[in-house]
């Protein structure tokens, strides 16, 4: 017990601490039978002294206390805020993994465009070397079928160069290479086709796969006319 | 004409997701607790602090929470051992920062955290008087004054019987009507 605290009122020495007590709780409304109450008080004055001085007591208390209140619209705000940030807080941490979905998203489409840009460029830059060996390799062997050794696309691409490609005739190919069956040279005819193609040609053929390349050429070997490669017939 | 949701029925509504019916639970109680836990404290921001962990600590614990006792009994239950916690804390680390004598004399300080509001003598006085009231007798006091709890729920509150509640309250009006006697504020 704290020894600054006086005392308790002794001058009450007629009222016992269970007088004391049931006054007190009178005074809160607790005691429902009033017997009691009213014959202590009739034994004794000092039960209405003490009641009186409880209730000063207790008036003086609420009277110094009514200025302690909260601002009630800060302590409200700030306890929902305090839930909702443990709310987000703990969204985050039932599934932590949310977050970084986002960042996975935008790598992976990062990655895909890369990739597809590269593609694209590839394709752009070099549009047929990705081709027409690739077609050479399908449609050429490297030995003729009669044994002679074949021109490489480069030699025979240079000779069409030096004899003037665009009047170039198949007549001139078989002067110049004139061991080779003509079915070689139509074949090397059609691979030098691919590569010396005009640009204004390859622009609208640049989405041509090279696959696709293969099977056109394929085609013009099973229908030469329809291709409109020239022949020796 | 339109009734207010009782306690048990807005929990159940915040169990189910709606915040706004925590917010009426938060009014309806934080007066109460900020008064009972600034009997307890001496201090408004202490006070209003431990009022926010009470809330906080109620929300958390809703999920937990079943219709057992009375509501509040469980809220003042909850805020005054925050507080009482709070005040061991407090001591504590007073005891850590300063030499012994030093803190008894800076306990014999605390009952007025607030200077401007300590400026009022009858304020000052009934500080005085209800910091001198030791536990548990405060706060039986102080949920009967602050929260204006009836002795049964007290008693539910504070874990005790109801004789023991009764006395209790009246020796901390004793105590205080003495010391406010000792200021000759009563006669």
């Amino acid at each position: 017990m704290n020894s600054a605290i006086p005392e308790p009122n002794k001058t009450f020495k007629s009222l016992t601490d269970a007088d004391r007590e049931l006054l007190s709780a009178w005074l809160d409304g607790e005691i429902k039978d009033t017997e009691p109450i009213l014959r202590l008080r009739e034994r004794t004055p000092e039960a209405d002294l003490y009641l009186e001085q409880l209730s000063q007591t207790r008036a003086l208390y609420h009277t110094a206390r009514r200025d302690v209140s909260p601002d009630a619209d800060a302590l409200t705000s700030a306890v929902l805020d305090r839930i909702q940030f443990s709310r987000r807080k703990g969204v985050s941490a039932l599934s932590g993994w949310r977050p970084l979905w986002p960042w996975l998203m935008a790598t992976a489409a990062a990655a895909l465009f890369i990739i597809a840009a590269g593609t694209v460029f590839i394709q752009e830059v070099f549009p047929t070397r990705d081709a027409a060996p690739a077609a050479s390799d399908m449609m050429v062997s490297d030995t003729a079928s009669n044994g002679t050794a074949i021109p490489s696309v480069e030699d025979f691409a240079a000779f069409v160069d030096e004899e003037d490609p665009v009047g170039g005739l198949l007549a001139d190919l078989e002067d110049t290479w004139g061991d080779l069956s003509e079915d070689d040279l139509l074949q090397y005819a059609a691979l030098w086709d691919l590569q010396t193609e005009p640009s204004s040609v390859m622009a609208a053929d640049q989405n041509i796969l090279w696959w696709e390349q293969a099977e056109r050429l394929a085609e013009f070997f099973d229908q030469p006319d329809s291709a409109g490669f020239p022949t020796s017939e | 004409m339109k009734t207010e949701p009782d306690d048990w029925t807005l929990i159940e509504r915040v169990k189910a997701g709606d915040l706004n019916a925590f917010t009426v639970l938060v009014r309806r109680y934080q007066t109460a607790v900020y008064r009972f836990c600034e009997g307890l404290l001496m201090s408004r921001e202490d006070a209003e602090e431990v009022t926010q962990d009470c809330f906080v600590a109620l929300y958390r614990a809703l999920p937990r929470l079943e219709e057992r006792a009375r509501f509040f009994t469980l809220l003042f239950g909850s805020a005054r051992n925050l507080a009482l916690n709070r005040i061991r804390n407090r001591t504590r680390r007073l005891f850590r920062e300063r030499d012994p004598q030093a803190v008894q004399a800076t306990a014999g300080q605390q009952h007025s955290p607030d200077a401007a509001c300590a400026a009022e003598e009858l304020g000052a006085a009934i500080r005085d008087a209800l910091n001198a009231v030791p536990e548990p007798f405060r706060s039986a006091f102080l949920l009967r004054e602050e929260a204006d709890m009836d002795y049964n729920a007290i008693a539910e509150t504070l874990g005790c019987p109801v004789g023991t509640v009764r006395s209790r309250i009246a020796r901390a009006r004793e105590m205080i009507r003495a010391m406010l006697q000792e200021k000759g504020l009563l006669p």
